[in-house]
């Protein structure tokens, strides 16, 4: 679990990177007006493709630019006469692209706000690689480097600059958490396609005043298999999240459980998960669990159970058993097999190793019960709150309330 | 069988060793420390190949093969230092902690014989060759060219062997061994063409770009490794759930997977690509799972299920049909699946199909025979297990005829193969006399 972070601290972040908009964009525009002619039409060029990249698709990223592989290339792109780029020029180059990058996304009719937002955290992460690889080369190696320093600060670079994306993401999303279905930031999972970016531009700059234009084979070639690699596993996650949706409405297909229960408890789910500050791994594992839950149903076709009785104990260990068959569902399964467990049971102490899943699954699925059988979310929340802290955990309870007041007034079915 | 496989070991590993003593000749000899780095690099990345498709397993180690093969052609040791490489590469702990000696020693004589192929390429594209030639114009064309002729040879040279060793021992000619041969000749061909690149580029700068190529590659194939994993939870996911269901009814317990089995079957006799076989699997295992939605009553109930009870039955598992097939992926094996139940001869239910104008296809077909063959042949709550040659001439005369008498054919030719018998013995009349004679007492 994710500590959460302060909204203070987010509000700082946010502004921060705001305010230095302007600043990095009209620095951009002062450079690049000053500078003379050849070293216009490399900024121009470099700026362009920044901003083809930037329109690309990534695979896995949520919110990562492919621009950076264009970045990250441009402190080391050298031809017999030394570096291309200097710092300034660097900005330039970055400017051209959000600009090239506005201009595209305005025109395409994006959302004038989405397109801004995302310009600015363009602007702020950009430089920081800008700046960082600039500052990390001269402090560390004044005189001219060697490639495996240049390596060494190219690593600093993509570590100091991921930091950066991933707090703002975590920041922005933190300050509009109010609103309802929001994206999840990203998270240590972005790593590998940001890494496989910036090696790649990296890889780019090393090679180019060697091999020339070749250096755009030598670079995109292995980025190009890691790419397909990521699009494979993005499209085997979709299916498999659309597998997980079809199974867990299998009990409802059989009538042992309410029409669309596991589907409306995966989405409350997810949306307390996301109040919780669940990383994007548990917010996985727990919608998947919220799904599944009442699989354990499908047991109920079976005659003899039903003439012998079954409880929710078992209910869920059926459920954990069918679950357990897929060993990557391991951890799902586990939830599934206590969900039912009350938060404490009255005159004991509660039991501290019952997972927050188990909890939330739990409050939830009574929620949606209750919902159905009074027909309004505050009777619902009112049976909630009778239960709690016997029944419900009242965090979880409090996060759930949360959650239904800013779906708007009662969703009633 | 296992004395094919001995012929072809012994075949194998015999072309192998002389290669092996053919480069030692012909070939100089590379610099060792170099050597080791690379071939360290080389079993690191063979070892850790992923199932990327059905029975399709790839690694990057073509690449680290390909980059040490340029790497070395400049002194002229390509040869021996590719083919050295290669044989170190199939020896993998797994294979000797179980003793299996066949499959490591096949793999080696492939592996070297196609790594000599790709070596003598390189040292005929690359001979008399500097780092003078390599800075000249064209002459970084040059390495990628040989490169990816390298790779070339060396792809076509393995997936030949593999086809040859897979024809011989299993003496199937329709079974093909990979199911997308064009993605794997495709990402040799890739990995060849980086890997010369990558070794022009080694000895023109310093080593500094080998972390951020073998870092690219290194996340790429842990992206591939966590796919393979994910597909595998795919299917077993699916398999939890249809275990549940056949749990619940003694009659048909592992009939699906005997479903599989024949579709399996059937499938490989009638030459159908890896791909489609994979799908004929998932098709099978989910033909019956529509069952799960049929109220226990008409599921258990005895003797035959009146026209309105029928109608019921399939409305119902056309409903969870229609849930699976939300799935894209699943889509297709939906299709197989409900398309094979309407045109069977449904002699579970004592119905006959309804009628559907779309011509069934192959797949469909395939799964119907499948189906309604495991079902003739085992017991059901209102009758006897027919026996196979029974149920096979009812299969034949199935007035339909929508039913291929090929894929009949085929079933019976496989199950005749693998010296297996389904349904009740067959009897003959005095036997069967006999047998009721005994069960009036």
């Amino acid at each position: 679990m994710v500590r959460r972070l302060s909204i203070r601290a987010a509000r700082l972040m946010v502004l921060l990177a705001w305010a230095s908009f302007p600043l990095i964009s009209g620095y951009g525009a002062y450079v690049l007006g000053s500078a003379s002619g050849s070293a216009t039409g490399w900024i121009l060029m470099a700026g362009i493709l920044i901003g083809a990249a930037g329109l690309m698709r990534l695979p896995i990223g949520y919110e990562l630019s492919a621009g950076y592989a264009v970045v990250a290339a441009l402190p080391l792109v050298a031809d017999g006469s030394g570096h291309i780029f200097d710092i300034p020029g660097q900005f330039a180059a970055v400017f051209v692209g959000l600009t090239v990058l506005w201009i595209v996304r305005s025109t395409r009719g994006d959302r004038q706000a989405a397109v801004f937002g995302s310009s600015v955290r363009r602007a702020a992460g950009f430089s920081t690689f800008v700046l960082i690889s600039g500052a990390l080369g001269r402090a560390a190696f004044p005189s001219a480097m060697s490639g495996w320093q240049e390596v060494f600060v190219f690593l600093g670079s993509a570590a100091l600059t991921f930091g950066v994306e991933l707090g703002l993401s975590r920041a922005s999303w933190r300050m509009s958490s109010s609103t309802v279905g929001q994206s999840v930031p990203i998270d240590g999972s972005d790593l590998a396609e940001f890494v496989t970016l910036t090696a790649a531009g990296t890889l780019f700059g090393l090679t180019f005043d060697v091999v020339g234009w070749w250096a755009l084979a030598v670079s995109l070639l292995p980025y190009a298999f890691a790419h397909g690699a990521f699009r494979r596993f993005r499209a085997a996650k979709v299916t498999y999240a659309q597998m997980i949706r079809a199974l867990g409405r299998l009990p409802e297909a059989a009538g042992h459980s309410p029409v669309g229960h596991a589907e409306r408890c995966g989405d409350l789910a997810r949306e307390v998960g996301i109040g919780f500050g669940l990383s994007f791994r548990d917010l996985e594992r727990l919608e998947y669990a919220a799904l599944l839950h009442d699989i354990g149903r499908i047991s109920l076709t079976e005659p003899a159970v039903v003439r012998r009785g079954y409880t929710d104990a078992e209910i869920g260990a059926w459920g954990a058993e069918i679950i357990s068959e897929a060993r990557y569902l391991k951890p799902v399964a586990e939830i599934v097999s206590r969900h039912h467990e009350p938060f404490r049971n009255p005159g004991e102490a509660r039991d501290e190793a019952l997972p927050l899943a188990c909890r939330i699954v739990r409050t939830v699925s009574a929620f949606d019960d209750a919902l159905a059988d009074t027909g309004s979310s505050l009777e619902a929340m009112e049976h909630l709150h009778r239960g709690s802290a016997y029944e419900f955990d009242p965090a979880v309870t409090a996060a759930l309330r949360a959650v239904i007041e800013r779906r708007g007034s009662a969703r009633t079915r | 069988m296992s004395k094919k496989r001995f012929y072809l070991g012994l075949v194998f590993s015999l072309a192998g060793a002389s290669l092996l003593a053919v480069a030692a000749v012909a070939s100089s000899v590379p610099n060792w420390a170099v050597w080791v780095v690379f071939s360290i690099a080389f079993a690191g990345l063979e070892l850790n190949s992923v199932e990327v498709n059905d029975r399709m397993w790839m690694s990057s180690s073509a690449m680290v093969l390909f980059t040490a093969g340029v790497v070395f052609a400049i002194d002229g040791a390509a040869l021996l230092a590719m083919v050295l490489m290669a044989a170190t590469g199939p020896f993998v702990p797994a294979d000797f902690r179980k003793r299996r000696v066949f499959q490591p020693v096949a793999n080696f004589g492939q592996l070297v014989v196609s790594a000599f192929a790709a070596g003598v390429v390189l040292e005929l594209m690359l001979s008399n060759w500097d780092s003078a030639s390599l800075a000249a114009p064209g002459g970084f064309f040059r390495v990628a060219a040989a490169g990816s002729v390298g790779a070339f040879v060396y792809t076509v040279v393995n997936i030949g062997l593999v086809r040859v060793a897979v024809r011989f021992v299993y003496g199937n000619r329709n079974l093909v061994p990979w199911s997308s041969m064009g993605l794997l000749f495709g990402s040799q061909l890739l990995m060849g063409l980086v890997g010369g690149l990558l070794g022009g580029v080694l000895y023109l700068t310093d080593n500094a770009v080998l972390p951020l190529v073998l870092g690219v590659f290194v996340i790429g194939h842990m992206t591939f490794y966590s796919y393979s994993k994910l597909r595998e939870a795919h299917e077993s996911t699916l398999r939890g759930v249809v275990k549940t269901l056949e749990a619940r009814d003694l009659y048909t317990r592992g009939h699906t997977e005997r479903v599989a089995m024949f579709c399996q079957l059937i499938g490989e006799r009638l030459g159908f690509s890896g791909t489609q076989l994979e799908r004929m699997r998932w098709a099978a295992l989910i033909h019956d799972v529509g069952k799960l939605a049929v109220p226990g009553e008409i599921m258990h109930k005895d003797g035959r299920l009146s026209d309105d009870e029928y109608r019921l039955f399939r409305q119902k598992s056309h409903s969870v049909d229609d849930l699976l097939s939300e799935v894209d992926f699943l889509n297709p094996m939906v299709e197989i699946a409900s398309g094979s139940h309407s045109r069977l001869p449904e002699e579970d239910f004592g119905q006959r199909g309804h009628s559907h104008t779309a011509a069934p296809n192959l797949e469909q077909m395939v799964l119907a025979v499948a189906d309604a063959f495991e079902a003739l042949t085992s017991s059901r709550s209102f009758r006897m297990a027919f026996s196979q040659s029974a149920a096979l001439a009812m299969l034949r005369k199935d007035e339909m005829a929508l039913i291929n008498d090929d894929i009949i054919d085929a079933l019976e030719a496989a199950v005749t193969e693998r010296g297996e018998r389904y349904g009740a013995p067959d009897l003959t009349r005095e036997e069967l006399q006999d047998a009721e004679a005994v069960t009036r007492g």
